[in-house]
């Protein structure tokens, strides 16, 4: 399954909008748009509020995002997602909270998203960050989420795309004999 | 800058709005907003369940990272019991919640090293001079 189709890379400072809000994009940014949920929700309703995430390998766990946007951005209450655990970034500790995660499906080579979706296993859960250090300026889908689900990434800087797909039949049959 | 906001501009700010205001020193307008009140980040205990469960997965994860099919899969506890692997995290939410297991009752896990960290870091990237640092995303 692709789920993202030779998705555009930024190549110039962009403003989109969430909701009314606006928020820049950077050159040489990979934004996907992405839902969060409760893990009781099995089937995305077409009415749950997406936001733009940075797709960062070197972000070294699921997803990060910064309490204000779960709260404004995906209209879940933090204290309705259990706590699963804690992280150290620096000074600061960093809530776990356990969530399901959505990446929408880009229109093939094009930066639009369409209203198709894919769940990621996300069981170590999603950090949340306290809001005073505005860190991350967006939400942050890491490369622990990549490789937990098995997915494979590719970058084609002669077109300055992205692809991200699950393993098909021939994958499958080479991961085995590696 | 002190705000004193009028009777009209509170009550639009209770409805969520955005209000604006004018610096009287420098007549810079602003924009102001009510700041929600948030908590994930006010202290919260991990449920017992939670940790019970994830020390039963440490216990038992040397001996199943020393399966070489078994790593990169998901493993379930609930408290000492384990409720199953699978290469689909989602499939073993499922089971514990076709138990009717609460969500403060299970951890569910994935077989990577990652895992025995007590308490995991993570690179700091917050940079040190951003033109956004004082902004609003």
């Amino acid at each position: 399954m692709k789920i993202l189709n030779r998705l555009p890379v930024i190549t110039t400072d962009t403003l989109a909008y969430v909701g009314d809000e606006a928020v820049r994009f950077r050159d040489a940014q990979i934004i996907v748009w992405m839902s969060i949920t409760s893990r009781k929700t099995t089937e995305l309703s077409p009415t749950t509020p997406r936001f733009p995430v940075i797709l960062d390998t070197g972000h070294s766990r699921h997803f990060a995002i910064q309490e204000q946007h779960l709260v404004r951005w995906s209209g879940l209450r933090a204290n309705s997602l259990p706590i699963l655990g804690n992280i150290q970034n620096r000074d600061v500790e960093v809530t776990v909270l356990g969530a399901n995660l959505w990446i929408y499906l880009n229109e093939p080579g094009r930066s639009t998203f369409t209203t198709k979706s894919f769940k990621l296993d996300s069981m170590q859960g999603v950090e949340v960050f306290p809001d005073r250090n505005n860190h991350p300026r967006l939400p942050l889908l890491g490369l622990r989420a990549i490789l937990s689900n098995h997915l494979q990434l590719t970058v084609d800087s002669k077109t300055k795309t992205v692809s991200l797909s699950t393993p098909d039949w021939r994958d499958r049959i080479v991961r085995w004999f590696r | 800058m002190q705000i004193v906001l009028t009777e009209e501009q509170r009550l639009l700010a209770e409805k969520g709005q955005a209000v604006e205001v004018v610096d009287s020193t420098t007549n810079q307008k602003y924009m102001v907003t009510i700041r929600p009140t948030f908590e994930a980040t006010a202290k919260r205990e991990i449920p017992e369940g939670i940790v019970v469960s994830r020390i039963a997965l440490r216990r038992d994860l040397p001996e199943l990272l020393s399966n070489k099919r078994l790593v990169g899969q998901w493993v379930a506890y609930h408290r000492n019991e384990r409720i199953g692997i699978s290469p689909s995290g989602q499939t073993l939410l499922k089971q514990c919640f076709d138990r009717d297991l609460d969500e403060t009752e299970f951890y569910i896990g994935w077989i990577d090293s990652s895992e025995l960290a007590e308490i995991e870091e993570i690179e700091d990237r917050r940079p040190l001079f951003d033109e956004d640092a004082h902004e609003n995303s």
